[in-house]
Order: C-alpha cells, then structure tokens, then sequence
C-alpha cells in the first residue's frame, strides 16, 4: 500500500458547503437537536461498534469512514441524519441509495451509534454529551475566553476553538478538557525561541519547516522566524491549558462537551 | 502568398527537420549514451537514475532558474515521472491523461484522455507514474486495468486491452517497462486480496505473451507457503518500476505486501514471493530467483523500492550486485546474478525484528497488539525512486526516521473487489500518549510537526550500509532521487523545497520552494546544448536550467 492511505484524523478546515450547511443546524446559534438529551458513551459501547462496524459496514465505509461519497462517519457528516434516533434509523431501514437495512440486536445498534458519534474512535476513549445550550453557557463562565478565542472574541494565544468539533474527535476534546498535557496537538505546543539577536519569544506555532517557524507570541504578533536566526528553540511538553477534572462537575462537562462537539466552523 | 510562405516553410522543413529516430529496444538498452534523452522511467534499465549530462555542476548550480513551469488542471498527488525523447516531453496527470509536450517551452502539442471505469478501486489515491515508450509508441497503465497504446506523434489510441478484472480490485498505476520488444506491466490492487502478478504484452497488438503470478499455484514452488486457499486472496501486487540488465537477462520487481494487510496470523506460512524480488527470464516470465525479504508480513512493508542494479567493488572483486532499502527498514546488498544475500543493515530503527541471519531472513520480535512498530506503516522508505552513482559509489535515498505505527488486527472477510487488510493502522506513535495525527498528504500547514516523525535525504555506502552524509528534513519526505556525472543529487520533500545538493558530502548548494510537496522524483535532458532538469511538485511541473 503506498503514502495516500488516510488515517481518520481530520485535517484542518476542508469542509464542503454541505457540512457548512450543516453546521449552521447543528452550531452555536441552535440547541442542536442531537445533544438536547443526555447521552453517555462508555469504552466498551464504542469498541464493541468497532468491531460490528468491521464485520458490517467498513465494505461500504471504509476503514476511514469516508468510502461513500457525501458521508463521513468519522466526521459526523450525514446526508440527513442529525440525532442519534437518526442514525439508528438509517442503519435499521437503509436506504435507496444502496444501503441495505440491518436487522441488529439492540445492543449491537446501540454500539455501533457509539462508535459513531465518537468519530470512529478505535481507541475508545468514554464521553458523555450534555447540554450543548448549557455548555456555551459554562464555556463563558469558566474563562475560556482568556486563552482562546471563538466567534470573533477572546484571546488568540491558545488556539481557536471554532471548528474543533469539526478537527476533533469528541474523546480527544475531552482528554484536552480534563488531561490537557495527554490531548495536546503537536504544533499547539508552546514554544520559547531564543534568537541570535538576544530577543526571547514565547508564543504558538502555526507552522514549521526546515529552514523556518511561523508561530503567534503572547502579544498576538503574528511573527515567522528563520531558524538560522534562532540560538535554541524550546518546545514544551507541558499544556499551558489548566485540567478541568474536578473545576467542573461531570455533568459541567458533559454539557461543555455538548457544545464544542457542535462548533463545526462556518 | 500567406500560403505560398507556408508551403515554402513546409519545404524547408522537410528539408532541414532531421528525421526523428525511432526509439528501439536497442536505444533504450545503451540509453547511457545518449543522456540528452530520459528514455525510460528511471532514465536507464538498472534503476540508477544517474545522468552523464554535465552543464550543471558544482559551481554553478546556484544559478539554476525557471524556464517553464505547467499547472497541472485536476487535484491531488501528481506522482508522474516524465520521459523526454528528442525534445519532447511525455508525462501523464490524474487519472489517466497523457501529454506530449515541448520540452524546452512547455507547450502541448497534445493530451489523449481516457476515462477510467467509475468502478475502479485504488487504495491510495488515482496515481498514475507515468508511460513507456517503444518505436513511435507510447504505453499507459490505467486506473481500470487497462493497458493502452498511443501514437506518440498524434496521441490517438492505437490499441487498449483490459489487463485484469477491475471488479476484483485490480488496477494499475505504475509506468509501463519496456523489454525486448514487449511492455511489461503489473497491477495493484494489494488491499483486496487480488493474486499479483506482471504481464508482458505484444507492443504492436497487445496480445498477453506471458505471465507471472507473484502467488505459485497449486504444484508450482513457493505453493507450500500458503495454506487452505489463502493463496486466492494473497496480494502480492507489483506495482513499482522494476529494472532489467540486457547482460544476464534478467528482469527484477519488487513485489507487494500480502492479503490481508495487517492480519498475518490469517495467512501463515512465508506468503511467498511477497515482499520479495523476482528474477524473471524476460522471454518466458519463467522465475530465475527470488529473495524475501518479509516473511508473513504484518506491517504491509510491499519492497516497492526500484532494484537498483550496480556493478561495483565487492570484497576485492567486482561484483554484479543489485541495492535495495526496503520499506521494512533494512538496506540489502544481494548478488543479482543468483539472489544470494550478502549484506542487510537497518537505516532506520527497526524493532518488527532484531536483525537479519546469515541468510538475510529476519530474526522478528514478537509484538504485542498496540505497540508501536519501527518504522511506521509509510516504511523506512517507499517507492519513490532512489539513485546510485558510480562516481560516488553512494546510494540516496529518502528516508522516514523516528516514525512508528500501532495496528489494530483483525480477521478480514473476502468479498470480490472489497477491501481485504485486516485491521489498520491505529495512529503515529511518537511522544508516548500523544494525540495521534494524519499521514495522509497535507497541505501547506505542517500540524504534524517533526516529534511524529521526520525526513531524511540519505547517501549510504552500501559497502558498510553506513550513513556517508544525511540532510535532515523537518517534515517527512516522499521525494524521488536524481544523479549527475557532476556529482549533483537533485531531490525535494513535502516542504515543497526542491534541492541541489554535492552528492559527495550533502552540502546544499541551492534550494527553492515551489509551494506544494515533492512526491515524485527529478529527470534531467539537453536540448540544443542547454541542461534541464524538472521535477513535479504540488499541481506544477517546473523546469530549470542555468541562466544564461
Ligand atoms: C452496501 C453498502 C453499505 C453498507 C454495507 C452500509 N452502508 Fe451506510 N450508507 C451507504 C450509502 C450508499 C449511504 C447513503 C449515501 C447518500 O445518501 O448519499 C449510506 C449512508 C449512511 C449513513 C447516513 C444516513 C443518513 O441518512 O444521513 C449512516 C449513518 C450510515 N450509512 C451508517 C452505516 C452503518 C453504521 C453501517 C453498518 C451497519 C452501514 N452504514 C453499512 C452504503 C452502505
Ligand atoms: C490559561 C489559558 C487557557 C485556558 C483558561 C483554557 N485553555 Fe484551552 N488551551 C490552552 C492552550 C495553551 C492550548 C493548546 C495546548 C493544548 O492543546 O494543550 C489549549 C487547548 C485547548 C483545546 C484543544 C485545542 C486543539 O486544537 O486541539 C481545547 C478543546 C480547549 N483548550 C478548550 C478549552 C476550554 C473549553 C476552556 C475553558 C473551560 C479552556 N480551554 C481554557 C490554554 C487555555
């Protein structure tokens, strides 16, 4: 198998006007309908639907979840389905499109909606899904907004959160919430370089090369360094971010996760 | 008037325009004299992609520009290698287009277009690396398996035969090889339980003339590696360059990873001759040899590399022996007159096993489930070209270094034209407990970073297997490698940097960014005493010569 085989991980903002669409029923101005209940997804629920996903629908899907055009399971990109009743329905009917109907055990159903909304997650990482209206609400309460900036506000010093549902799976989102140094992105770490020229700069990287550093210091300066500039270049591996474990209630969580899950971009 | 002019023109043109020689099996053999051209894909038939041109040296490589540049028109991975042939050029672009265009303007003179079956499935993307061309003829593997002849001066299809059943997953993406008169191709179709195989084909009909099964039969050696009918589904699929020398007449493929990809407890046995190279007679496709280099693969390490045929210096005496870094981590030394292995040493770290016995057959580690596997899934290296130089006596190469892979493996179910791997790459392993990112191509933003793994540009001695310079990339690289008989090494990375560097010490004599990833490797040719030399990088084709 040669380099183009994909892993499903999202890249940055390559969105279709379809899921643009789509984000706007499901975004920050509307209570999505799909995270209006409470719904909790263990490990168990998420790595058993791996496992019916291979047997039953990776032929169609794709080990990525993008084998079929319009859809992307790891993306949580549907043609029509929005809730999880949705996508429950859509597996027990099928559809004209060439999707056969299954006729699966309830627990097998149940899984494989798991495996699923967590973005086909195969390391099953549990997440629980509140209240998204309540977890913008919690988003502006904790203080957010002093490190990130979303919807035009905030600070731009951590990285922007408007498409991190989008860019994220929502295992990943929670491990940033409650482990941040285990979430942490490579290119979001902070770094501090110190150039030839005496000036001490900690900042963001935006991008990296061979010969050169894009990055965002503290000031919000937009800055690109060249490396031979740079007399040593520090890159830490501890979040800046702090652990909301315990700072947030569980169900604070579910709720905040509800809401960043639903931030897909504009 | 206007037409008594061009009449007059058309004279003088048929008076003054030297007859275009036709390409024959026997330029094609001595292609090394005449280095204007780049005739076949790796410029010469023992893969060494090493030019005699000379203009462009040392000196004054810094002063390579721009001289035409052509947007490709359709998106993704443009992984074309050209040929030039008395000034024009020949190159393919996604999915199955071809081009015949001046070399020295960039102009087209004509595309020939062909639309591959809706139905054709490709693991990793619609490549096509390119066509071969014999007489006035140009040939082109397509996406459906369909192997196509075109005239090379009017780009009208000649002929077009279907090759295998793309309904079984079959399809092809490398560069036809020309041999004696027949084309030679080979198919993909690795990740669904296809039975690999090469074929050489009549060039003026198209008629199948023989084939080779990369997966024995029932009674054929090799047959005992397999057990029940996992055969069937065994993979094994050839779709790199392979390489010829006229002397012994011998021609060498790499061939690919076994069905299904990562689940080898479902195949046991050797899988024979994946993961191998093949020796075959070039008249019968009758195997002469073969050297595995994993057994029962379960990392999909394909030896995708180009065989690289080098007559060189080997315990005193000079010996006829073929260079191969393999995806699986290892650089080999074999003797290619028999296939005995003489040397393996890993250029990378490498932990599926400890080492290689006397005979080069690994010493594997048992690995857990979940642990990450040295080199990744992407390999040490891969099939973009490597160069050897004569001059040098160094081999180059491109190389992921610090990059492992967790799997997930599973029991795969066969289903006629599906899917069959076996489980998949779980994630990049870097930084333990990191968040793991795509390998998948990016654009121009780097969120992987280097802790993930990185690129080299590699010059082995493959005397010592010893590193005798590397240049560090930051990202990984998927670049090809291209040498010079003035010790130039051109070759790029996903950065979009396109390099020069002195191939005896990997000092970087120039650079520039063309904006989009090097997946593809350099040519050079001369036209009208001027040295060019073009490389492929993002969605353009860029051709530089000195400035004048
Ligand atoms: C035979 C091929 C095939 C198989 C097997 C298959 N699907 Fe599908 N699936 C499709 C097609 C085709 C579509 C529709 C695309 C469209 O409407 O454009 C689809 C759509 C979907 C959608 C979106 C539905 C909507 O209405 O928005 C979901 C969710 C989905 N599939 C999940 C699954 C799951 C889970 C399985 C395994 C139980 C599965 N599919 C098996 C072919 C298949
Ligand atoms: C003191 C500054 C700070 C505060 C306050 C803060 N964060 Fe962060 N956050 C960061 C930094 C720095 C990063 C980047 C490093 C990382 O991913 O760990 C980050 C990363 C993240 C990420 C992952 C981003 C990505 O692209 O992968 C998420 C999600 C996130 N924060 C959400 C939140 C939420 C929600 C809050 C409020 C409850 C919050 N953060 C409060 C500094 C902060």
């Amino acid at each position: 198998m040669d380099i183009h085989k994909l892993i499903p991980i999202p890249s940055r903002r390559r969105f279709t006007n379809l899921l643009g669409a789509f984000a706007l029923g499901v975004g920050t101005t509307m209570a999505a309908p799909a995270t209006a209940q409470d719904h909790q997804y263990s490990a168990e629920q998420i790595q058993a639907g791996y496992r019916t996903y291979v047997s039953q629908c990776q032929l169609c899907h794709g080990s990525n979840g993008d084998g079929i055009a319009r859809v992307s399971l790891s993306r949580q990109q549907f043609p029509r389905a929005v809730t999880d009743d949705d996508i429950r329905m859509a597996i027990t009917t099928g559809n004209a499109a060439g999707m056969p109907p299954f006729a699966l055990k309830a627990d097998e159903l149940e899984n494989l909606v798991a495996f699923v909304r967590s973005g086909m997650d195969r390391t099953g990482t549990e997440f629980r899904l509140g209240d998204a209206r309540r977890g913008k609400a919690i988003y502006e309460k904790a203080g957010c907004a002093a490190c990130h900036r979303l919807d035009g506000n905030g600070s731009r010093t951590a990285p922007a959160l408007d498409d991190i549902g989008f860019i994220r799976r929502p295992g990943q989102i929670l491990t940033s919430l409650t482990d941040p140094t285990k979430g942490t992105m490579p290119i979001n770490r902070s770094v501090t370089i110190f150039t030839a020229d005496g000036r001490t700069i900690h900042g963001r990287r935006f991008n990296e090369d061979t010969f050169s550093v894009q990055l965002i210091d503290q000031q919000e300066n937009v800055l690109s360094i060249n490396k031979s500039d740079i007399r040593r270049f520090d890159v830490s591996m501890t979040s800046q971010m702090p652990s909301y474990r315990g700072r947030l209630s569980d169900v604070e969580l579910a709720d905040l996760l509800a809401y960043l899950v639903s931030l897909r971009g504009k | 008037m206007l037409r008594a002019i061009l009449s007059l023109l058309a004279i003088f043109a048929l008076v003054f325009t030297p007859v275009q020689a036709q390409v024959t099996s026997q330029r094609l053999e001595r292609s090394a004299s005449e280095p204007n051209n780049w005739m076949t894909y790796s410029g010469g038939y023992n893969g060494q992609r090493y030019s005699g041109l000379s203009q462009i040296n040392r000196n004054n490589a810094k002063k390579l520009s721009q001289v035409w540049v052509v947007q490709n028109q359709v998106p993704g991975a443009w992984e074309s290698n050209p040929l030039v042939v008395d000034g024009i050029m020949y190159l393919t672009q996604r999915p199955n287009d071809v081009m015949a265009l001046d070399a020295k303007t960039g102009r087209l003179f004509w595309i020939y277009h062909w639309a591959p079956d809706p139905g054709a499935q490709v693991c990793c993307g619609s490549n096509n690396r390119g066509v071969a061309i014999l007489g006035n003829t140009l040939f082109m593997g397509t996406l459906d398996a369909h192997l196509i002849a075109i005239d090379a001066k009017t780009g009208k299809a000649l002929w077009n035969t279907v090759v295998a059943d793309l309904k079984k997953g079959y399809s092809i993406t490398m560069a036809p090889l020309i041999v004696k008169d027949q084309v030679l191709v080979g198919v993909g179709g690795g990740e669904y339980g296809v039975r690999g195989f090469v074929a050489a084909f009549d060039p003026r009909s198209g008629k199948e003339l023989w084939r080779f099964n990369v997966i024995p039969g029932p009674g054929e050696p090799g047959f005992e590696t397999w057990e029940g009918d996992d055969w069937k589904t065994g993979g094994g699929p050839i779709w790199t360059m392979g390489s010829y020398d006229p002397v012994l007449n011998l021609v060498y493929w790499g061939t690919g990873n076994p069905g299904p990809d990562w689940n080898p407890a479902q195949r046991p046995g050797d899988n024979l001759y994946t993961d191998s190279v093949v020796a075959l007679d070039p008249d019968t496709g009758k195997l002469k040899w073969h050297f595995q280099f994993t057994p029962n693969d379960a990392n999909d390490y394909d030896a995708t590399q180009v065989p690289v045929l080098a007559d060189m210096d080997w315990n005193g005496k000079t010996a006829k022996l073929m260079l191969f870094a393999n995806r699986n981590g290892f650089f080999y030394v074999l003797d290619r007159v028999t296939g005995k292995f003489l040397q393996g040493t890993p250029f990378v770290k490498v932990n599926w096993a400890t080492g290689l016995d006397k005979n080069g057959r690994p010493i594997k580690t048992p690995l857990d489930n979940g642990t990450p596997v040295w080199p990744g899934n992407q390999g040490g290296t891969n099939w973009y070209p490597p160069a050897y130089s004569p001059r040098t006596g160094l081999f180059y190469f491109s190389v992921w270094e610090n990059y492992a892979t967790t799997y997930h493996r599973e029991e795969a179910v066969y289903q006629p034209g599906r899917t069959f791997v076996g489980g998949a790459p779980a994630g990049i392993s870097p930084a333990p407990g990191a968040p793991t990112v795509s390998i998948g191509r990016r654009g121009p933003i780097d969120y992987w970073t280097n802790e993930v793994g990185n690129g080299a540009t590699v010059a082995l001695d493959p005397r010592t297997g010893k590193r005798a310079w590397a240049f560090t990339h930051y990202d990984v690289t998927d670049a090809g490698m291209m040498t010079t008989a003035t010790d130039l090494l051109f070759t790029g990375g996903r950065e979009g940097y396109f390099y020069a560097f002195d191939a005896r010490n990997g000092e970087l004599l120039w650079k520039t960014n063309l904006g989009g990833s090097i997946v593809t490797a350099p040519i050079t040719y001369e036209i009208d005493g001027k040295q060019y030399v073009s490389i492929i990088a993002g969605n353009i084709l860029s051709t530089f010569a000195l400035q004048d």
